[in-house]
């Protein structure tokens, strides 16, 4: 189906958190499609479904939606044939990334060791618990990938990361509001499913220390190391923290923003409470899912859904 | 609760939590973070669907599904399904 996708349709990812109070929305709300998570359906530029009859299932056939777009008349799929106009205007109150943050993609992942004592990744059917934690609903998945978060940065927060008149072996302060942010949303296990940000009290000790290793004319090189501790009833994760961050001195931009954890995770009220490691790797991510001329909901709205408040960082 | 304990260049393991405790907390490394990462960034053959060059804007897409004389797949999640937060 990926193939299907990439040659044929127009990907859209959103999520179901609202609709913008403009056009786009009208649209959206127009569209009549059964929505929730994890559904996809597929429609055309001028609004028409192409998932019926199975329209209102979970998932739309699509295979059999790109042949009734096959079907439709040209007037409805030659290119050029609908006009869609630039928005005018767009809802100002809707959730927008920063002008000028950068967005870090972390992926999170259930490592093991082998017998030798390398690190290997965790295979076959492999237990997780259901997004609340429940010890009596417990879910397998065969082969888990890695689950992944975003996190936007935004300038004031990135810039607080770069030393004014660096030289190696100075310290850099890593502001709370910026290790907190990174840390609770991004030491999570989204490996089932999403999951819910750390609370703020759940961060029971945090050590990062950021140095500077190395200074040119080109570039600013610095290692960030540390540890975390998270603590909440259902769920802990206590990890080491290692990370690699360049700084571009001429490009005004970091290059690089490395940052690896690996821990040991739990689930207190599973019977048995055996653990997992969870390993987790941070990275820079370039602007690929821009949309201009904004980037709506993505990355980081959804999370104020699920206990994080910008407010109070 | 077991925390892991990570020395630079030696064999590591989860320790027991007496144990644990009479040690203090090794540092992960770059090294050792270099051999992690490959590890836990999705392979090629893993997240199929992140070869798809998703846009976030419904709009964006609707103009460029016009253009291209293309349908368009809307996929929606609790959070964006490309990264959830």
């Amino acid at each position: 189906m990926v193939k299907l996708v990439k040659e044929h349709f127009v990907g859209v990812a959103t999520t179901l958190h609202g609709r913008p109070e403009d056009e786009e929305g009208k649209f959206f709300n127009a569209l009549k499609c059964s929505w929730g998570t994890g559904r996809y359906h597929c429609v055309t530029a001028g609004g028409k479904p192409l998932c019926a009859p199975e329209g209102d299932s979970f998932m739309c056939n699509v295979p059999a939606a790109w042949e009734r777009w096959k079907a439709l008349p040209e007037s409805e799929r030659k290119p050029g044939a609908v006009q869609v106009p630039h928005l005018k205007s767009y809802d100002a109150a809707f959730p927008k990334r920063p002008e000028g943050s950068i967005i870090l993609k972390s992926y999170n992942r259930i490592l093991e060791r082998g017998k030798q004592g390398e690190w290997r990744r965790k295979t076959g059917s492999v237990h997780r618990l259901n997004l609340n934690q429940d010890p009596k609903d417990p879910r397998y998945i065969q082969d888990p990938e890695p689950g992944r978060t975003w996190v936007w940065l935004d300038e004031a927060k990135w810039r607080s990361l770069v030393p004014a008149q660096a030289k190696v072996g100075d310290i850099v302060a890593v502001p709370e509001t910026v290790a907190n942010r990174i840390l609770r949303l991004t030491m999570m296990d989204t490996i089932y499913c999403f999951s819910w940000p750390w609370n703020p009290a759940a961060m029971k000790s945090k050590d990062l220390k950021l140095q500077v290793t190395d200074v040119s004319a080109a570039a600013v090189s610095m290692r960030l190391e540390g540890s975390v501790v998270f603590e909440e009833p259902k769920r802990t994760f206590d990890a080491a923290i290692v990370g690699e961050l360049v700084y571009d001195v001429k490009e005004k931009a970091f290059k690089k923003f490395d940052v690896t954890a690996v821990g040991d995770w739990t689930w207190p009220n599973r019977e048995g409470k055996p653990g997992q490691i969870i390993g987790v790797s941070v990275e820079l991510w370039p602007h690929r899912f821009a949309s201009a001329p904004y980037d709506r909901f993505f990355p980081g709205y959804s999370m104020q859904h699920y206990g994080y408040d910008e407010s109070k960082e | 609760m077991r925390k892991i304990l990570i020395a630079a260049g030696a064999m590591l393991a989860l320790a027991p939590a007496s144990a644990q405790d009479a040690q203090p907390r090794a540092s992960l490394d770059l090294a050792e973070a270099g051999k992690l990462r490959p590890l836990i960034r999705p392979s090629e053959n893993e997240a199929r669907w992140d070869q798809i060059l998703w846009t976030t804007s419904l709009w964006d897409g609707r103009m460029r599904a016009a253009a291209e004389g293309k349908p368009m797949l809307i996929w929606e999640a609790n959070g964006n399904p490309l990264g959830i937060t």
